[in-house]
């Protein structure tokens, strides 16, 4: 019961309990003490008074003299305590008696030889015999009451009894004083507590200005206080901070409880499933994914402690619209136990529709690019086919032409011819570059890289190009050691395309009265650069960087000159397949403009024939050279014979079927083969291969002839040792210096 | 002890059943109890109670004496003829020796304590003398002559007394 009270009460009650029995013991054992000691004393005074009394009496009772005995117990009668003294002399009768008021009277005789003393409870009684010397000499009775015993054991009790009251009082007092300094601080505290877990008031501190455990209590009271209120708004922001990332994570997450009923789910969820909170928290998760079955696996899955990773399920929202979510989730286990799962959901509804976008559009684009490749192709054919069937004509008029222009003629017919010649000429070029560049777009070009003697390909092309520059009184100059032989490794026939090119370009857009100036520099080591320098008008810088771009002609077309606008482009990419660069040097001061072509230099070439000269003339031997031309086509066959009348000592024979030309081949073992690409028996490189297995024709020069310079003819060659190709149509000059080259080797050969 | 005690008891009470005979039982207790009552500078265990000339007491006195000895004093009673010497502690002498008492006083020795029953007899002899008050023995004392004796006398014999001068 005690427990239930305040402390206060336990206090005040504790403190007036302990002085109380304090008191009480000690006046308990006070009054014991002091009860026995007063009877002791009643007991001993009265034995003293009666001996004094009996000293007093002996003179009355050795004389009987009753005035002194009565005299001498009188004396008594102050002592309000006696109640009654009596002598008796030695028979027994009384000599005197005294006895107080309203108190019994002593016995009227009395004998008794004995010390008596006999006490009661409110009186004492003492019978003494009175002796002198030996000498019986009477008796004296004596009786006192215990009435001042009783009246001081009352008065004990009273002052006692005031007493424990006055003290239970100051103990009271001093317990709510107590209580007031003790429990004061600790009420307050309790208080603070009280507020602190009914509230979560935190904030709160308790004031005191005490400093003693109580102070030291409170401080650390408040201290921990503040420590929980910093760790509570730590926690506080904590979990802002992450509800606030939970809640605008860019994936829908929510959590479910071991039965995969949903508990919790965040924002992007809810949009993801167009609802609000209410509609989702505590249904199942089997109401919220269309797949049953599959969600069953998962949540066996993420029990049995494994994770879900990028599943991807279907989903109708709210909204009726289907989604399709990738899933990441994991099992929440505490102590083990499988307490639920946490779902992560990311919408890929669009990336999959993107996804299926995409596989339809490289599905289109696949087709377009089959399209486009077949179209390319088939423009490739065209164009193929287009040159082929337009140089087989020119083949014949520039031909003819030029057999004409060898004819002895008037002067009026000589220039007609002349003008068709230049007109010829000029469309062939058109021709070739068209059917150039189509190569390259279509990727047929084909570079055979080899030991090219530089100089000597300079010094022809310098002489094509000098006809051109002397027309309009510009010269060319080449400021290089002619004598200083430079090998460079590049495709003959391209270099000399893109040489021709960049100084018909020198010319053309030269002044009148122009120069074209040819330098050779070796930037580095292995690699030669051919200056070609003009000083024409130049190129506008804002230009430059159109100058190779095909078909664009950087204003010129607005001018007299000719060209297609290819040139330059062509010869840019021809010179990349050969590992070299061409560039235009924005360096250069001017007047006028510096094309740089860098290749890349064969310090140690295989000897090329330094006689590819054009006026190289077949020297007169001994007996004819055979030339065996096998060509069906008649216009050429007679070109070649018209031709090849022109050079001594040369006899021309001539097959218009491959077969007929194999068994011509073997029988007159010619010291040369024209021969042509297509024919109607058997193809160019079949008659090729067969001459190759004989013996007699096995070693026998062959030179190709063609109008279809493209790599799939070639490569239909590429088993033959082919000696040269020559293309259709017929350059007399090139077919005639290679003509006189073969022979010329068969005469050495021979010696 | 006890059989003495009842005896002396009877014979207390007998005075005042007979005047004339136990007068002088009273007077011989008394004598006896003087004696307790006194202290003789060089005092032996022996105490002498004389009695002057004629003897009234008969034998009452040698009773007294004898019941009221105690080993620590015996008292002996003896008789004096007026002629004799007296040697005692304590003398009596009755009323009719008073006058033949009056010339052998020089030749009482000075601490002897001379008690008379004549009116008077304190002031003019003796240091003691019985009277009759009331019907009853008493006795009176003279001090000035009793301290003169060098007998140490109980302050209780003396308020018992009566006082002459």
């Amino acid at each position: 019961m005690l427990k239930k009270l305040s402390l206060r009460s336990q206090l005040v009650l504790i403190i007036s309990a302990t002085s109380l029995f304090a008191l009480f013991v000690f006046f308990a054992a006070f009054f014991a003490f002091d009860q026995a000691n007063a009877k002791a004393k009643l007991i001993s005074d009265s034995d003293t008074q009666v001996k004094i009394l009996a000293q007093n009496s002996v003179g009355a009772l050795s004389f009987s003299d009753t005035k002194a005995a009565y005299e001498t117990l009188n004396a008594l009668s102050s002592n309000r305590d006696v109640q009654a003294v009596a002598l008796y002399d030695v028979a027994g009768n009384t000599l005197g008696a005294y006895n107080a008021q309203h108190s019994e009277a002593p016995p009227y005789r009395l004998k008794q030889e004995q010390d008596q003393l006999i006490q009661t409870d409110k009186t004492i009684e003492i019978t003494r015999p009175v002796r002198l010397e030996n000498e019986l000499l009477g008796y004296i009775y004596y009786r006192a009451s215990m009435k001042s015993y009783e009246d001081r054991r009352m008065t004990y009790l009273g002052v006692s009894g005031g007493l424990m009251l006055f003290t239970l009082l100051i103990a009271t007092c001093v317990g709510v004083l107590l209580q007031r300094w003790f429990t004061a601080p600790i009420l307050r505290l309790h208080e603070a507590i009280g507020r602190v877990r009914d509230q979560q008031a935190y904030f709160i501190r308790v004031e005191h200005l005490e400093r003693n455990e109580l102070g030291q209590l409170i401080d650390g009271f408040n201290k921990m206080l503040g420590e929980i209120e910093k760790r509570d708004q730590d926690l506080h922001a904590a979990n802002e901070e992450l509800f606030d990332f939970f809640e605008n994570a860019p994936v829908g997450i929510l959590w479910a409880d071991a039965e995969g009923c949903v508990t919790r789910v965040n924002r992007a969820e809810k949009e993801l499933r167009a609802t609000d909170e209410h509609q989702i928290v505590g249904r199942h998760l089997r109401d919220l994914f269309v797949d049953d079955v599959e969600l069953k696996l998962a949540l066996g899955k993420l029990a049995e402690g494994r994770t879900l990773a990028n599943l991807e399920l279907e989903i109708v929202n709210a909204a009726d619209e289907k989604r399709i979510v990738q899933i990441n989730a994991n099992g929440l286990f505490a102590s083990n136990t499988y307490v639920g799962s946490r779902w992560f959901s990311r919408d890929i509804t669009k990336l999959k529709q993107a996804e299926a976008e995409r596989n339809a559009q490289a599905e289109e684009a696949r087709k377009d690019k089959i399209r486009a490749e077949r179209a390319n192709q088939a423009k490739s054919e065209f164009l193929s086919r287009i040159s082929h069937e337009l140089r087989t004509p020119m083949n014949a008029i520039l031909g003819f032409g030029q057999l004409l222009e060898l004819a002895p003629m008037e002067d009026r017919p000589a220039s007609f011819v002349q003008q068709i010649l230049k007109a010829g000429r000029h469309l062939l070029g058109l021709i070739n570059e068209v059917l150039d560049f189509s190569r390259i777009e279509s990727g047929t070009m084909s570079i055979s890289l080899e030991a090219v003697p530089l100089t000597n390909v300079l010094r022809e092309t310098v002489e094509l190009a000098k006809p051109l520059g002397a027309e309009r009184g510009i010269e060319i100059v080449c400021e290089y050691d002619q004598d200083q032989p430079v090998q460079v490794h590049a495709d003959l026939q391209r270099i000399s395309q893109v040489l021709i090119n960049l100084l018909s370009n020198a010319v053309k857009y030269n002044v009148d009265g122009g120069k074209v100036r040819i330098k050779l520099h070796r930037p580095k080591s292995g690699r030669v650069a051919i200056w070609i320098e003009d000083t024409g008008v130049g190129i506008p810088p804002d230009k430059v960087d159109r100058i190779f771009t095909p078909f664009d002609r950087l204003g010129a077309e607005s001018t007299e000159i000719e060209g297609t606008g290819l040139g330059l482009s062509f010869s840019h990419c021809l010179a990349e397949a050969m590992g070299g660069t061409l560039a235009y040097d924005e360096s250069y001061a001017g007047p006028g403009s510096r094309f740089i072509l860098e290749m890349r230099e064969l310090l140690e070439g295989h000897a090329q024939s330094e006689q590819s000269g054009l006026s190289a003339e077949v020297r007169e031997g001994d007996h004819p050279r055979k030339v065996l031309v096998i060509d069906d086509n008649s216009q050429n066959r007679q070109l070649v014979a018209s031709l090849l009348e022109r050079l001594d000592n040369v006899q021309g024979l001539f097959a218009m079927q491959g077969r007929l030309g194999i068994e011509m081949a073997r029988f007159e073992k010619p010291d040369l083969i024209l021969l042509d690409v297509n024919m109607g028996d058997i193809q160019g490189y079949e008659v090729a291969a067969k001459l190759r297995e004989f013996p007699e024709t096995r070693d026998t020069p062959i030179v190709v002839m063609t109008a279809d310079g493209s790599e799939r003819t070639r490569r239909q060659f590429e088993d033959q040792t082919i000696f040269a190709w020559i293309s259709k149509p017929i350059v007399v000059h090139d077919l005639i210096s290679v003509i006189t080259n073969v022979l010329d080797k068969g005469v050495k050969k021979v010696a | 002890m006890c059989r003495f005690a009842c005896l002396l008891g009877l014979w207390h009470i007998m005075p005042f059943a007979s005047a004339q005979t136990s007068e002088y039982a009273v007077k011989a207790a008394f004598l006896v109890s003087f004696v307790k009552f006194m202290e003789w500078p060089q005092q032996g265990d022996t105490c002498v109670i004389a009695v002057f000339g004629s003897n009234p007491f008969g034998s009452a006195l040698d009773k007294a004496a004898d019941s009221k000895s105690t080993h620590d004093r015996r008292i002996v009673v003896r008789q004096f003829r007026p002629d004799q010497p007296i040697e005692c502690n304590l003398l009596f002498v009755p009323q009719s020796e008073s006058v033949r008492f009056e010339r052998a006083r020089s030749h009482v020795g000075r601490g002897v304590i001379i008690v008379g029953e004549a009116l008077g007899f304190a002031e003019r002899l003796g240091h003691v003398n019985f009277i009759i008050e009331n019907k009853r023995v008493a006795f009176e004392i003279n001090r000035n002559t009793i301290r003169a004796t060098g007998v140490t006398v109980s302050s209780r014999l003396l308020q018992l007394a009566k006082a002459v001068n």
